[in-house]
């Protein structure tokens, strides 16, 4: 278990330091979500209630994009001379370079987000930093949702030609109650809407639910999809 | 209920059904057209594997 | 053996369905609120419940295969989705139907609907991914992964459903609140029989042709090591 822990540690640092050293999918992850933002801007017209009450939407839209290109390298970043045969064949276990390769892309993701966030916040005029905290531990929840759902899927397609393809045909119907749950919380936060704001408590717990059930389900099955 | 709504529940309870109904004999169809593809298939690749396997 | 067992149970789920129109159109007395109307709910909860049953028959199937790789759990698999997915596009297009009638409009975006177009979604992606993936162990073994990871969305949707703040214009579940009155509750049960067996004979139907599909595949082979 505990060498397991240390693997899963060394393969997140591995991914972390080779993406910080190249920026292939950071760069190219953050530029998109900036163009999303600006394209976003002229397709729609708004007013400023109207603004508000699509924001959360807005908002991860844009960060799940940003996600499925995160996640889609994330094991395809393995293909190049063969480490991932390597990776499977070494010592460690399935879920220890499953955990490792989703901790990676969680924190990648995370950074996106929160050097997107300002400019969000600028382009549109939206205060986003009004409770910080749960903003947070929103953007938190979600975001391991995203990763944790797309390193999966990135495992499961890493070998299959029409891998970018059917990554988000298959992986935003999934996110479905995940995203519902972090759209409507972060609408509330920026809106500030009372109402809006007793409710989120649920929102969150299904957040922490999707969660749980998911990751333990990765965790579990990465063991039986890996070795094809 | 008045009369106008009573016809126009019959109506949309006929459309439903039909939808359904439909739904379901498409679905059929199609499976019996491909079962019947992959089944003269099936027949044309036994015939070329006997065909090659017979001594000449 | 095998295609009389998919014929009798064709036949005599026809032969329920036919039995149980006679009564929903013949006997039964028209609902209060409804009017006539109400009578689809024969045809759209029977096929829900029978698409869960098989989309759970699928999930059964898709961990037997990461546990044991016999390709027949596979080919299962894939046809109880098949068939479970034309009987989730059934129930939506009739609710939708429904919709129109007593809301005035064809679709509205409340959590039970869009959980069930999700859902239809997300099997229906199953269903298109499967053929682009040639190697046999990759799509078996994807497969398996979708249909697990499809089904965990299952209970996470029920759940959103119960969320205070999600408005819904959908009728409580009738099951779960025992609203359903005594008259409706006999053809209620044959629906759900009738569309059983015949989604049963149509799974028989679509199994046989995935192992002569796979038949086909190592026929294939043979003839290129000639």
């Amino acid at each position: 278990m505990r060498a397991g822990f240390a693997a899963a540690f060394a393969i997140a640092r591995k991914d972390l330091q080779t993406e910080l050293r190249t920026r292939e999918s950071l760069t190219a992850s953050l530029s998109f979500s900036l163009v999303i933002l600006v394209l976003f801007s002229f397709a729609f017209d708004l007013g400023r209630e109207e603004l508000y009450a699509i924001s959360g939407g807005l908002l991860w839209l844009v960060y799940s994009f940003a996600g499925a290109l995160i996640v889609n390298r994330s094991f395809a970043r393995e293909l190049p001379n063969d480490c991932l045969d390597v990776l499977v064949s070494s010592p460690a276990p399935g879920w220890a370079i499953f955990l490792g390769k989703t901790v990676a892309a969680f924190f990648l993701l995370l950074i996106v987000e929160l050097v997107s966030l300002p400019f969000f916040g600028l382009f549109y005029n939206i205060s986003w930093w009004q409770s910080p905290g749960t903003l947070l531990l929103v953007i938190f929840l979600a975001t391991w949702g995203i990763a944790v759902v797309g390193v999966a899927f990135s495992a499961v397609t890493v070998n299959i030609r029409l891998r970018e393809l059917m990554l988000p045909v298959l992986l935003y119907p999934m996110l479905i109650p995940l995203l519902l749950g972090a759209i409507g919380t972060t609408t509330a936060l920026f809106t500030r809407d009372p109402e809006a704001l007793k409710s989120m408590g649920s929102s969150i717990q299904l957040m922490i639910v999707f969660n749980l059930i998911y990751t333990s389900l990765s965790l579990y099955i990465v063991e039986f999809i890996l070795i094809v | 209920m008045d009369p106008i709504a009573v016809a126009n529940n019959l109506r949309f309870l006929f459309y439903g059904y039909t939808a359904g109904f439909l739904i379901l004999l498409i679905f059929v169809l199609t499976l019996v057209s491909r079962g019947r593809k992959i089944d003269s298939e099936l027949a044309r690749l036994k015939a070329l594997v006997e065909d090659k396997e017979r001594p000449s | 053996m095998r295609e009389k067992l998919t014929y009798a149970l064709g036949i005599l789920g026809t032969l329920v369905m036919l039995f149980n129109l006679n009564t929903i159109f013949g006997d039964l007395p028209d609902e209060a609120m409804q009017g006539t109307i109400f009578r689809i709910i024969f045809i759209h909860v029977p096929a829900a419940i029978n698409a869960d049953i098989f989309l759970f028959a699928a999930l059964c199937a898709s961990v037997a295969f990461l546990a044991k790789k016999n390709f027949l759990y596979d080919s299962i698999s894939v046809a109880c989705i098949e068939v479970a997915t034309m009987l989730l596009l059934l129930n939506l297009v009739t609710g939708s139907i429904w919709g129109r009638n007593q809301w005035g409009i064809w679709w509205a975006w409340d959590l039970r609907m869009t959980s069930q177009l999700m859902c239809f979604l997300l099997y229906l992606g199953y269903l298109l991914v499967r053929p682009a993936i040639a190697e046999p162990t990759q799509r078996a073994t994807m497969s398996a992964f979708i249909s697990i990871f499809a089904f965990a969305d299952v209970p996470l949707v029920l759940m959103a459903i119960r969320l205070p703040n999600v408005k819904t214009q959908h009728p409580g579940p009738v099951l779960e609140t025992g609203n359903l009155a005594p008259v409706y509750q006999g053809p209620f049960a044959l629906g759900i029989l009738a569309l059983f067996l015949l989604g049963t004979a149509l799974v028989l139907v679509r199994l046989h042709q995935e192992t002569s599909r796979r038949e086909i595949d190592s026929l294939r082979r043979e003839l290129h090591s000639f």
